[in-house]
């Protein structure tokens, strides 16, 4: 059943109490701590490798989906702007490997929040938690990331996979947050709204579009690679020719999914947004109707800027959660001082063996 | 301090440092390496950002508009202060000026101190003229350094050497000069100023036009007032000097005035008056006689010579009365003479005290050349560094056109007084002093401000001193009359 919502004609602006409800940052800080207090004054190799070991988060490995009868396909293609001053949110989490130690490695995770407030960008960065993940503690922080980021626990998970469900709960973390503090809003989130029907992670994805239904948000979830295709080819493709902005609706019953147990929470929509800009999967939560989903389009085309096809709040958000090389070497220097870490190189087996044929492998 | 060494190329170092520590241009640091026992002596010639990996993609953190974003960070391990203190990390650009060991300075810069273990610290400047063992015996107080302490320079530094002072207009190299001039008449020393714009005449006057205690030791001469000499005090040495050199008398002509000049000598009837006569009578060719005229108009009119003994000035005398009462300042006031009256006036003046000295009659003398370029003929500049040196005229050129003092005089120079330039060419030019390198010297002058001046050479044993040079309590004539301050006050 579609739950019925308000739209408030004026939207009024009431962003942000993200710091009402700290009980995960709290957890996370004690985390970082408990974890980090184990490595003091011991050695420590730092990294910064930003190309292999930057990760925003792992996604739910999705199946590929595909999509059968192109005639059914509907395309809109006529999407007019609603300059209505709605508020676009944007959020966006990032991870990075920043050493290791001789029990395991050194990560540290951070968030961000960007909105358009009177046409200025504002942004809210949690950040970085730096974490010292091993394999006698992994199960801990597992278990302690709870609801944010539900897991198997009988799963074995490399511990770089762990660095990503960090990276997942201060995300779904900040999802719920905002779905709870903000209304009458745009709630951008980098991803799709897809989940393994087996996973818990449903039930916490399911409560946080519900949040934000109840506060008359609506959820759009913009995937920069897509596993959605027709005729074995990406459907993003299909949009390349058409005048922007428009949009391609694609109806559940056209996909088939090749892996049954994978549940959409969200409609899938192929979005071409601008004529210079590449074209995305854009879900949109399902449970609205059909109406306010292409309006949701609409305004976000009318209160964003949309830059090569990619709203620049979600963009920002990417910019602003990302690690640059600066940041790790700062956070390293932080580790190094306030847990006294002696800085060591270790050999490297690989380069050692193979000399400048010793490159990639990075974790077996 | 958490400074570390990153690179050593040559005698050029570069050194990490982060923003708590105060490191400034023209500073100097110590690179102690407690294993090897020594430690390296490095200036910081330039200070540039440290090149932090990702600094490009912190600063394109910014949105498609205009407008930064602003926004709140919640960083309960306050990591971000770590990051911007990574962010800000400068590299110090350095030259090494020696090597310290058992307290002995040595200037070898061969050796690599360790990266690892090394411990670098600020060496105070007053520690390093210490170290460097520049001596205070005849001090003279030039102001203070970057790290505002006296900076103290031993007048015996610029006995018998040759001197620049050289920058901007408006930086302060007369005010460093005068003070030098001063400084120098107060330890005994005889200072002849050839003042181009009259700015040394109140050098015995205190900022309120009082007397002050060097009033007795200045002495101000106008040439055509109270600077006259006569044709016999001249002699025939000087004067075909000055008929050649400076109004180009040609050979011939300048044989007939020799002959000339020693009819009358030997007559016993040497004026200007029977000059003028007897270049009329002479038989001669009348080109040469029209020469001859044109040169005997010319030396008329500078109102220099004269006639009555009474008139003249004994510079001789003058010169020994300087010398027997403790030292003093002649200074040679060329503000209203015409460019050739300078050239004759300078001329003649430089032959009376070349004469003296090779007579032993004076001792030596310390010349102030402001703007010799306007004065000075073409052969006289080798003629000061290296015959007069040696008979005890040791020149200061002041310039602000160091493109007008030889590539050579700079190479010899023994001192060099810096203030600012910006022009290229300007610090091409003053690159080429051989007592410092020539990155050293751009980077540094660059950026002084007005009355800072980077010291080079014997004064400061050849390690480059920043110093802010000290207000004088003298009233000053070269300040730049200007017409709309004027307009103001009245």
């Amino acid at each position: 059943m579609i739950e019925q919502i308000h739209y408030a004609t004026t939207p009024k602006y009431n962003f942000p109490q993200i710091r009402e409800n700290m009980s995960l940052p709290k957890r996370f800080i004690e985390l970082s701590l408990n974890s980090m207090s184990e490595i003091k004054e011991r050695c420590f190799q730092p990294w910064i490798d930003l190309s292999n070991l930057q990760v925003e988060r792992i996604e739910e490995q999705e199946d590929i989906i595909e999509v059968y009868g192109k005639d059914t396909l509907s395309l809109i293609s006529s999407l007019e702007p609603v300059p209505d001053g709605t508020p676009i949110i944007a959020i966006d989490t990032s991870s990075i490997k920043v050493g290791e130690t001789g029990s395991g490695i050194i990560c540290a995770v951070r968030g961000a929040v960007v909105w358009n407030e009177k046409k200025r960008y504002k942004y809210l960065r949690l950040g970085p938690f730096p974490f010292h993940i091993t394999e006698e503690n992994r199960k801990e922080i597992l278990s302690i990331l709870g609801q944010y980021s539900p897991i198997n626990f009988g799963s074995s998970l490399f511990l770089i996979e762990i660095q990503s469900r960090l990276c997942n709960a201060l995300e779904k973390w900040i999802q719920m947050m905002i779905s709870r503090s903000v209304s009458d809003s745009i709630i951008l989130w980098d991803g799709s709204l897809t989940s393994k029907s087996s996973s818990g992670y449903l039930d916490t994805l399911a409560g946080i579009l519900r949040n934000a239904r109840n506060n008359s948000n609506i959820v759009l979830s913009f995937s920069k690679a897509s596993t959605v295709r027709f005729l074995g080819r990406r459907i993003t493709d299909l949009l390349s020719k058409h005048k922007a902005p428009c949009i391609l609706e694609i109806e559940e019953e056209m996909l088939s999914l090749s892996s049954k147990n994978l549940r959409l929470l969200g409609k899938i929509y192929v979005a071409r947004l601008n004529d210079k800009g590449y074209t995305f999967r854009v879900d949109v939560d399902r449970s609205l109707p059909k109406e306010i989903q292409i309006i949701a389009i609409q305004r976000l085309l009318g209160n964003d800027i949309i830059f090569q096809g990619y709203p620049e709040a979600l963009r920002l958000a990417h910019i602003f959660s990302t690690f640059t090389a600066s940041d790790v070497i700062g956070i390293q220097r932080f580790i190094a001082r306030e847990y006294g870490l002696k800085v060591v190189t270790w050999p490297n087996i690989r380069k050692a063996l193979f000399g400048p044929f010793g490159t990639g492998g990075a974790g077996d | 301090m958490s400074m570390r060494l990153y690179k050593k190329i040559g005698n050029t170092i570069h050194i990490i440092s982060f923003p708590d520590e105060e490191i400034e241009k023209g500073g100097y640091l110590v690179i102690e390496d407690k294993k090897a026992g020594k430690s390296m002596i490095a200036q910081v010639i330039d200070i540039q950002f440290a090149n932090v990996p990702g600094i490009m993609e912190e600063l394109l953190r910014e949105p498609l508009i205009d407008d930064p974003v602003k926004g709140e960070d919640i960083d309960p391990f306050d990591i971000t202060s770590h990051i911007l203190y990574v962010q800000d990390a400068r590299l110090l650009i350095c030259k090494s000026y020696g090597t310290l060991k058992d307290g002995r300075l040595s200037p070898d810069s061969s050796w690599l101190p360790s990266r690892t273990h090394s411990v670098i610290y600020r060496l105070p400047i007053e520690r390093l003229m210490e170290i460097a063992g520049i001596t205070k015996s005849f001090p003279i107080n030039l102001g203070e350094t970057m790290e505002m302490t006296p900076i103290i320079i031993d007048a015996s530094g610029l006995d018998g050497k040759l001197n620049i002072i050289t920058g901007r207009k408006g930086t302060g190299k007369s005010h460093l000069s005068k003070l030098l001039v001063l400084g120098l008449i107060e330890h005994g020393a005889t200072v002849i100023v050839l003042d181009l714009n009259g700015e040394y005449k109140n050098l015995g006057l205190n900022i309120n036009g009082e007397e002050n205690e060097f009033s007795k030791k200045i002495h101000v001469l106008t040439p055509g007032e109270n600077f006259k000499l006569t044709l016999k005090e001249v002699g025939l040495g000087v004067m075909m000097r000055i008929l050649v050199h400076a109004l180009d008398l040609p050979g011939t002509s300048s044989r007939e005035f020799r002959h000339i000049w020693r009819f009358l000598e030997e007559r016993g009837l040497l004026s200007l008056h029977e000059l003028g006569e007897a270049i009329r009578r002479w038989q001669c060719n009348q080109q040469v006689k029209d020469a001859l005229f044109s040169r005997y108009y010319t030396i008329l009119h500078t109102n220099f010579f004269a006639d009555d003994p009474k008139e003249s000035l004994n510079f001789e005398s003058l010169l020994r009365e300087v010398e027997d009462n403790g030292g003093g300042a002649i200074i040679i006031d060329l503000s209203s003479s015409s460019t050739i009256d300078r050239q004759i006036i300078v001329e003649c003046m430089l032959a009376k005290i070349q004469d003296l000295l090779s007579q032993w009659k004076i001792r030596a003398i310390f010349l102030f050349a402001e703007e010799a370029h306007l004065y000075l003929r073409e052969t006289y500049w080798d003629d000061i560094v290296t015959r007069m040196r040696h008979f005890g005229v040791f020149t200061t050129f002041i310039t602000n056109q160091p493109n007008t003092i030889k590539e050579n005089i700079y190479r010899q120079a023994d001192n060099i007084f810096l203030f600012n330039f910006v022009n290229e060419h300007d610090l091409e030019t003053i690159s080429r002093a051989a007592r410092v390198d020539a990155e050293t010297t751009i980077s540094i002058v660059r950026d002084l401000p007005p009355h800072y001046c980077l010291i080079l050479g014997e004064v400061v044993k050849d390690f480059p001193i920043i110093a802010k040079i000290r207000p004088l309590n003298i009233k000053t004539m070269g300040e730049t009359r200007l017409f709309f301050a004027e307009k103001g006050k009245s």
